[in-house]
Formats: C-alpha cells, structure tokens, sequence
C-alpha cells in the first residue's frame, strides 16, 4: 500500500478508526503537556447501577506540575485527582481528523504543507468535568487571582544603580570591524575565480549594489568595482539606480 | 377575640336566619328540624327572641365604651384558619396507621419479589431443562479454516461461543463478531480466567470458502474460529442449532443478504448447550452477567512532535461526506492551503530572482517600511485554509473550502486513539469547518456595481429586436459602403481628370467605359434592396450615436447621391453634366489664360528694360541683403513659412494654390484627398504660373513684406523652377505693376524696406 503520494494527496487508511474527542479543562492540559513521553492516568470504564457507562479518569501519582500551577496550589488547592468524562454523540456534523506531519521539510518548513493523512473520525465527543469539591475551588480561585496579578511590578531602590554612559562603538566592535575590513583588504582572489563568482551571482539576480557584490564575494570594493567594470554596467537611472547589471553580451535570463 | 367571636355568632346566627334555604351546617339542620315541628307562630317569637338578644349583646358591647372595636391583625386571616382546620382534621392520620399500612405494604411487597424471584428462576430452570432435553444444540461436524474436518467432538473440554454468519455482511455480524471477540477476551482478563473459544459458522457456503472465512475471521481475531462447508452440511448444522437462514433477493449473481437469526451460542465443555445470547445484550453486559468487572486503560500522552499538527475537520451534515469511505482506494482526497501571501501581506507577489530582480530589495523595503513604523503581518501557511477536492469511489466529485475556526481559551481539546490496551492523547492544534466551495462564477465588485445600474431598467423587447436586426443590416452596410468608397475615389478623379482635359480625349473614353462597368455591376443588385439598406443605416445611427458612425453616415449620403445621379441620370443627361464640369473648366481656363497674358505682358521686352531701370537699387539692395544673412535669415525664412504654413495658408490652400483663379474650389476639394499622377501635373502647373500679380497681391495684403520675405515666400511657393535671376525681374516687374506703399522701419541697425498694399483696394 505504499503507492508514491503527490503533495496534496490525503492518506485516508486511518479513516476508519474511531476516535474521541475530549474537552479538557486547560490547568489539566497544561499538566499533561508538561508530562508528555509518560502515562498521565488510567481511564476507568465502568457501569453504574442504573445500567449507565460511568468513565473517570484517575491521574498517575507523581505527575510533573508546570510552573504556572504554583500559584494556584498556594492556598489550599489542588488539582483533583479524579475527573469524571461526561460521554455524548456528535450529532448534526462529521468530524474528521487530520495528521498534517512536516517531517522532512525541512527549509520549506514555512512555505509548503507537509504530508497529510486521516487519523480518523471522531465517534465521541466526551468532557472531562473536575469533580465539585472544595479543593478544586481553591485552586482554581488561586488561578484567578494568579491571572489578575500584573507583571511587572514598581520597586522603589535604596541605592541608585550603576549606569554607564551609552556608547555608539564599543571597543570591541571597533576591534571586529578593524580585522574584517583587514581580512577583506589583504586576501585578494583570483581574478578569474571572482568573476566566476560574480556572473554566479548575476546568475540569481540581475541587479546588484557594489556593496552587496563587495559583501557576498568578500573581497575588497575597489577590485570588485575592477571587474565589474569589465563585464556589467552602472546604471545611474532612476528604475534601478546605483547597481549594476551585465553588459548585455553577458546576459542571457532564458524565460 | 372577644370581637371575633362575636363576629362568629352574628354569622352563626344569620346562617341559622336563612336555615331551611342553606341546609348544609349541621346547627341550621337541627333547627330547621325544630321549625318543622313547632308552629310558625313558634318561629315568630324565636325570631323575636334573637333579635333581641342581638339588640342586647351590641348594647353590652358598645358599653364597655369602645364605639369602634380594635381589629385583630389575625382578623379574617383565612390562612390561619386553613391550617387550624387541617389540623383538627389532621389528627385521624396517627402514627399507628402509618406504621400499619408500612407493615403490611411492605410485607405484600416481599412476598411479590419472592413469588417473582421464584418465577424468574423456575422459567431459567425451565429454559435451560427445555434446552438441555437436546432441542437445541447437538452434536455437528463442519470444516475448519484448515480443509478438515471438525467438531463438537474435537472441541469438546472448551466453552464455545457459536455465532452464525456470512462473510458478506454488511453490518450485523461484524457488529456481533466483535462484540463476541470483546466478550472473549474480558472474560480472560478476569481475575480467574475462563477459556472460551469463539466461533464463526458460515451460513452461506455458496460464496464462503475456507479461504475467505479464514480471512475474515483473521481480521477480528486469531483465536476466532472460522467453519463452513458444503451446503447440505451447513443445513444440517443449523437445523441443529434451530437457527434459521435464506437467501435475500438477488441483484446480481453474487450480490445478495442472507437473513439469518442473530443469536450468540454458549455451548459448555460437555458440548450441551448452556445459555443464548440475542443481539441487543452489550458485551460488557453479557461480561458483566458473568462477574461484573471494569475495564481500565492507560491514557499517555506520547512525546511532543512540533512537525506533526492534527487538526479537527467538521462537516456539516448538509455536506452529506462519510469518512468511513474514504478508506477505499477508489477514493481520491487531495487538500492544499489556499494561497493568501498577496492579500496578507498587501503586497504583489514579486519574482525574488532571475532577470530584473534586485539582489536583497525586500530586505531593503522592509528596512524602510520599519523606519516609517509599519511593520509587515507575519504570514504563516499553517493558518491558512484549506481547499479540499473529494472523489468518491462511485465518481462524484466534491469541492469544498474551510474556515478555520479560533481555538477556545479556556478548554483545550485531546484526541483519544486507542492503542492496543492504551489511550494515546494528541493535542488538537486546529479547528476547520468545511463548507462548499462555490463554483460558479460571481460577479467581482466593479461588475457588481454595473449590474446594480441596469436594475430597474426595463427591457423593451420591440427595440431590442430592432437593435438586433440592425447590427446585422448594418454588418452588410458596412460591406457595401466599402465597395462604394473604392468606387466613389475613382470616381472623383475621373471627373477630375475629365474637366481638366490636360490628358486628352482618349482618357475619357476610358472613363466612360467605365463607368459604363459600374452601371452593369449595379444593375445587377437590386435596385430596391439599395434603399432598403440606406434607410436602415440611418435607423443605426439612431440607436447607436457614436462619434465614428456620423461620420459614415455623411460618407455614405455623399457616394449614395453621386450613385443616385448615376443610377437615375440616364447617359445623355451625364454627358451634359460632363460638359458643365468642362464650362466650369473653361472659365477657369479663362481666368489664367488672363493671368497668361498678364505674365506674357511683363514678359515683354520693352517693360522688362524699364523695369529694370527703375528698380535697380532696389535689386542691388536685396542682393546685398542676400549676401548678408545667407545663413542666418535662412532660419527666419524657415519661420516665416511655418507661420504663413500655419497661420494664414492652412485655411485658405486650395485658393492660393489656385494662384488667384481658384474659383472652382467646389469642384476641386476633393480631389486634394487623392493626389494622384496628373493631377499633381497639374499642381506643377500652376506652381509654374504661380508668380503672379495677383499672388503678390494677395501676399502683400496680409503684411508688410520686405523684398527678401517676398523672394523667399515665392521661391517656397514656386519652387525651384525659375532660375533666381529670373525670378527677381520677375518680382521687380510685378512689384512695380502694383505700386505697394513702401515704408522703411528699423530692423537691427539697419533700415529696411517694407512693402505692403492696403486690404481697402
């Protein structure tokens, strides 16, 4: 089954495969976010007496807390240990769900999609309700006292702290320009290889400032303006003023 | 109180007053029955009693001094009076009723349950009694998945859990498969264990091999035994098992449904049969008769992978999609991201190499736009929607594009994947609704806008007719007046060349041929249709008044007069009219015949030589003049011929060209459009004669002129025909035949002379 797909092809083998989809309440995604790699709690399927389906899930001793929880288990709160999901049908729609994996994209990453596949269908929708206790309360009013809090808080300082005065160059900036500018003046290259390199450089875009050029070759701005002279022109017109571009017996953009 | 209760007898009193109308109170009746004894008389005096007693007990009250007695907040508080009676009432519930009716309820109830109880188990005793006399159930024999032949008596020692089906089934005997495979494998998860082996008889060996069952029965489970065999077998195996099956009507040969009973099987180790199961019992129930147990899963949440985004699809209903389709190979779902770069970020999209490119231009622009204080939207393909493109397997085809929805803040939503005995639970990172795309197509905002115009506009149907017909007369009009323009050219040269009779006779004899061509041609086109068509260009350009349409219009009245007049004016009649062109000529002849013999008179010797003598100094100051500004006064020549080109010849060309005798300007305008051989013969002509009297005249009349201008002006006119010499005697005689004024004025340092004739002669 492992037919070359084309870009925007949707591997539909999962599409069969029931899935649930659970609301959970964002303190107790936070937690499982933080503990990803590991169990995170058992999920006990039971029925009740009245013949209904009771599911719970039970979180696992031990769960790595994430560092927004702190405040919120200050004062007496805690995250409940015990979650009842609430089950129901999904009715009046279909929902589908879609792996998209950018594995592999790598320096496209941002500018293509990935390969897609269906992981399935959604069966259940359930919700993952916090039990009604008192514990719960607490945190969750932690929570929001937490979240009312600013950010940035005024100090007053005894001492008046140590300023410097700004400086435009530091030194060892100085220093950093001074050996570049030496490295680019002593080494100079073979005059054939940079023009190589220039019309290499043409080769992905028409116009150029000699600065670029200078920049890109390395190399020091009078012995690039040299060959330039030889094989481009300065265009001094506004539409693409100060660069230059080949003379025209060196250019050939094929459409 | 005293005052209520006082109140309560007044009423007591009034309802015994009206006694034998109310008999409903128990007093009134016992004195309702007084009155039937006693006499009415009785009554009388009783009556009387009452009332004075009433008189006496006010008095009394009113007494004790107070006129207006006090009212009792409680006064006519109905409530309370309610609930006093309740409670009177009250007292024939007493806890010893309660108690016995408890007592006795209760035992009644328990005697139910008990008598139930015992029903209940008589009947399962009864069942199962029933079943194990061998009614159901027996001994079988049928082929494993394997090609041999098995049993009950090899499969005996084991509980069986028999279940008859066919591979075709659309969805019961998954359903039931599964549901047996569950029950099978809870039951071995148990604290204490129990073995039982699960399976599947064919019910439909015309379509089931061995190879197929065996198949099938792997997709469920491994432990899931699959058996079948030949038809007779089956039969018999079923009628053991009293199960019944038929075949279902039939589509195609091999497409059908076998109805078949729906009933689970527990057969024990003896190899009797033990218990049934119908299809509505859940698995977990079926488990849960035998121990009720729970189940419990581990939910994990796998290692964070930024490269994978699962997003939530949601169709509505209306969309009419089924996902569990999809997984055929038949099925074709291609999505990609619409592409929305230009629009978010407000720029075109620009080539970032190749020719015409800058190299590092958007990291200048967006250096500039930062510098302004603008700062680009951030474009992410991950956020864009999506475009989705369904081919279903029996080739419907369904385009549909998504709105991707905001995540909520205060929930996050999982997705539950059950792996093997494990949950794993992906974060959902998107949300997308999908509706359809629209696929026809819709009007852009500036076509909108047209629309919009022409909505209350009505049609009339009767002009739109018109307008079509029209289009269509006025395509072969169109053809037709081509013809003529060619036609009509010709035309008017030939006349041309007939009235100047500068090429002879033999010419217009060509002409006349001709035409006599022309005439034929139109003879053979309806004459009729002609004028049909004429006034339909008209009615054209009354619908459709543009600019370009007047003009061919004009063309086409000018070319159809001149065809009138050929068409109508028979052959002498047109000879005639060739003769008035010809007088028409003549005179003109005449006039530079006059203009000839003017020219011929200064011709004349005699006149040259006195001309000469007079205007001597006059030549010898124009040929210094030339000599001086040979160069330099060419320019202002150059000027002055652009300006009189402009200015003053422009309008009036045909009668200067014409050199004084341009009388006959109506017949020769038109031939100003077609120059053409002779005619410009002709122009040569009158250039040759152009040096006249009158010219000079007609020059002088406009401003003053010095001798140089004049000279110059004439050489422009007459070109370089005449030699200079000539042409100054020439201009020497003519100016001294009109007699200018002459005036000298300052030009630079020097004087010059200036002629010029007053415009009054």
């Amino acid at each position: 089954m492992s037919r070359k797909r084309t870009r925007d092809e949707v591997d539909c083998e999962g599409a069969k495969r029931g899935v649930w989809l659970v609301k959970v309440p964002k303190y107790l995604s936070d937690i499982w976010e933080a503990n990803a790699g590991s169990d995170v709690g058992r999920l006990n399927i039971s029925a009740s007496n009245n013949g209904k389906t009771v599911v719970k899930l039970k979180n696992r001793q031990g769960l790595i807390m994430p560092d927004n929880m702190e405040g919120a288990t200050a004062k007496g709160g805690s995250i409940p240990e015990e979650h009842s999901f609430i089950i129901g049908d999904i009715v009046n729609q279909t929902m589908v769900v879609l792996g998209e994996d950018k594995k592999g994209l790598n320096e496209d990453i941002n500018i293509r999609t990935g390969s897609l596949s269906l992981e399935g269908r959604v069966v259940k929708r359930a919700e993952c309700r916090p039990p009604d206790s008192l514990a719960y309360l607490k945190m969750k009013i932690g929570h929001i006292e937490k979240s009312g809090q600013p950010k940035r808080h005024i100090q007053t300082i005894d001492k008046a702290a140590v300023k410097y005065k700004p400086v435009t160059m530091h030194d060892e900036d100085i220093a950093r320009m001074k050996q570049k500018k030496e490295g680019i003046k002593t080494v100079r290259m073979d005059k054939d290889v940079l023009r190589q390199n220039i019309f290499m450089a043409f080769e992905k875009h028409e116009y150029y400032r000699l600065q670029d050029l200078q920049q890109l070759m390395n190399q020091p701005a009078s012995y690039v303006k040299e060959i330039l002279q030889e094989i481009a022109v300065y265009n001094s017109q506004p539409p693409h003023k100060s660069m230059w571009n080949l003379k025209p017996e060196y250019r050939s953009y094929s459409t | 109180m005293k005052v209520q209760m006082l109140s309560r007898r007044v009423m007591q009193s009034l309802l015994r007053l009206q006694g034998c109308s109310c008999p409903s109170n128990s007093r009134v009746l016992s004195t309702s029955r007084v009155v039937l004894k006693s006499e009415h008389d009785k009554i009388d005096d009783e009556m009387k009693k009452i009332t004075e007693k009433l008189g006496k007990e006010f008095e009394q009250s009113l007494k004790d001094g107070k006129t207006e007695p006090e009212i009792d907040k409680k006064f006519m508080n109905f409530k309370q009076l309610s609930e006093q009676k309740a409670h009177e009432r009250s007292h024939i519930f007493t806890w010893k009723t309660v108690l016995g009716t408890f007592v006795v309820g209760g035992s009644m109830l328990l005697a139910l349950f008990y008598i139930r109880k015992v029903r209940v188990e008589e009947a399962e005793k009864q069942r199962k009694l029933t079943a194990g006399k061998a009614r159901i159930g027996g001994d079988w024999e049928l082929q494993n998945t394997d090609g041999k032949l098995e049993g009950s008596e090899q499969l005996k020692g084991n509980w069986l859990l028999l279940y008859f089906g066919f591979t075709h089934c659309p969805d019961i005997c998954p359903d039931e498969i599964e549901k047996m495979v569950k029950v099978v494998e809870q039951l071995e998860r148990d604290k204490n264990p129990v073995k039982i082996l699960p399976i599947f008889i064919s019910v439909d060996p015309a379509r089931d091999t061995l190879k197929r069952v065996k198949e099938y029965c792997a997709e469920f489970s491994p432990k899931l035994r699959g058996y079948s065999g030949t038809k007779e077998q089956v039969n018999k195996v079923a009628k053991t098992f009293r199960v019944y099956h038929s075949e279902g009507p039939k589509t195609a040969p091999h497409d059908y449904i076998v109805d078949h009973t729906v009933i689970m099987y527990l057969i024990d180790p003896q190899g009797n049969f033990h218990d049934y199961y119908g299809q509505n019992r859940r698995a977990e129930k079926r488990v849960m008769a035998k121990n009720p147990g729970n189940s419990e899963f581990v939910v994990k949440v796998p290692e964070l992978n930024d490269m994978k985004r699962f997003t939530v699809l949601k169709f509505n209903n209306s969309i009419k999609i089924d996902p569990t389709t999809w997984a055929n190979p038949e099925c074709d779902i291609r999505m990609e991201r619409e592409e929305n770069r230009v629009l978010t970020s407000g720029l075109a999209a620009v080539q970032d190499f190749g020719e015409g490119t800058e190299y590092g231009k958007a990291a200048r622009e967006e250096a500039r736009r930062k510098k302004l204080g603008r700062r680009a939207n951030q474009y992410s393909i991950d956020k864009q929607p999506w475009r989705m493109k369904i081919n279903e397997a029996d080739g419907k085809e369904k385009k549909l594009h998504s709105i991707r929805e905001a995540a909520g803040t205060h929930a996050d939503y999982w997705l539950f994947l059950k792996n093997g005995e494990e949950f794993h639970a992906y974060k959902v990172d998107d949300w997308h609704g999908f509706v359809p795309a629209i696929t026809h197509k819709t009007l852009d905002i500036d076509e909108a806008e047209e629309e919009f115009t022409k909505r209350n506009r009505v049609m009339n149907q009767f002009a739109l007719r018109a307008q079509i017909l029209d289009k269509m007369k006025q395509k072969e009009a169109d053809e037709e007046e081509e013809q003529k323009k060619g036609r009509k050219s010709g035309l008017m040269i030939k006349d041309e060349h007939s009235s100047s009779g500068s090429e002879g006779d033999d010419e217009k004899d060509e002409d006349g041929e001709e035409k006599k061509k022309k005439k034929v041609k139109k003879g053979a086109k309806p004459r009729k249709d002609k004028r049909v068509k004429v006034e339909n260009s008209d009615e054209v350009a009354k619908y459709e008044s543009e600019d370009g349409e007047d003009e061919g219009r004009e063309y086409d009245y000018m070319s159809d007069s001149g065809s009138d007049s050929d068409r109508d004016i028979p052959m002498e009649d047109k000879v005639e009219k060739a003769l008035v062109g010809v007088a028409e000529e003549e005179g003109l002849k005449k006039l530079m015949e006059s203009d000839d013999s003017s020219e011929d008179d200064e011709d004349d010797p005699e006149k040259k030589l006195l001309n000469r003598k007079d205007d001597d100094d006059k030549k010898r100051r124009i040929d210094i003049e030339e000599r001086d500004s040979s160069g330099s006064d060419s320019e202002v020549d150059d000027l002055d011929k652009d300006k009189l080109d402009s200015v003053i010849l422009m309008p009036k060309k045909g009668g200067i060209m014409d050199g004084g005798a341009g009388t006959s300007t109506g017949i020769k305008r038109p031939a100003d459009d077609t120059p053409k051989g002779p005619e410009v013969k002709k122009v040569k002509e009158e250039k040759e004669e152009g040096l006249t009297e009158e010219m000079v005249r007609k020059l002088l009349r406009t401003k003053p002129y010095t001798t140089k201008e004049l000279l110059t002006k004439i050489k422009a006119r007459c070109g370089g025909e005449l030699p200079k010499a000539e042409m100054v005697t020439k201009l020497a005689a003519i100016l001294k035949a009109i007699e200018p004024q002459q005036f000298k004025q300052k030009q630079g340092r020097k004087d010059v002379l200036f002629f010029s004739l007053s415009n009054t002669i």
